[in-house]
């Protein structure tokens, strides 16, 4: 049962597109990584701009 | 990538609109994303990018309520999350949106974890759309 509704959520935020549960783990991990690496780096590595 | 670009858009982008209309929304979906995956360590290093950013003084009050009621959830505080959606779910009937439903099923699962069942009850019974699945 929990893994139904786990893989409702998972079908349902992404509009109906299936994706399985580990492409979203590696996707968090990744997102992650872009993140503490902006930390060290500063904002400009997305492509920000520091003006206002 | 376009997901987090927008969210980084924080550190340059300062108007209370875009934030409002953009990069809110953005913020949700990068949480929804990240939250069932990653430690609450991993995530507090989301957070300090965004609350060290240029325009994190610029976000309404809402915007910063819906970023606490995250951090709470992320870091299990569930007096903070009842305490917050209560401050964000301020109408007598929940309509049914994203915003809305994300903070309505933190809100039961926090009420539930203090073990007051009735007070999640009360919120379902607030909610407008009870057809749909959330």
């Amino acid at each position: 049962m929990e893994i139904e509704v786990f893989n409702y959520g998972v079908l349902n935020y992404k509009n109906g597109i299936s994706y399985k549960p580990s492409y979203m783990a590696e996707e968090a991990a990744y997102i992650f990584k872009v993140f503490r690496d902006t930390n060290i780096e500063g904002a400009q590595s997305l492509g920000g701009t520091t003006a206002r | 990538m376009d997901n987090i670009r927008s969210v980084n858009s924080i550190h340059y982008q300062c108007s209370r609109d875009e934030l409002e209309i953009v990069w809110l929304p953005s913020f949700h979906f990068l949480m929804e994303r990240t939250i069932a995956f990653l430690s609450p360590e991993e995530m507090n290093i989301i957070f300090d990018n965004v609350k060290n950013s240029q325009c994190y003084s610029d976000l309404s009050i809402d915007s910063l309520n819906m970023i606490e009621l995250f951090y709470a959830v992320i870091n299990q505080q569930h007096e903070s999350v009842v305490h917050l959606s209560n401050e964000i779910l301020i109408e007598d009937k929940i309509e049914q949106s994203i915003k809305n439903d994300y903070v309505l099923k933190a809100a039961m699962l926090s009420n539930i974890a203090l073990n007051d069942k009735n007070s999640a009850r009360k919120l379902w019974a607030r909610y407008s759309d009870k057809n749909i699945k959330i």
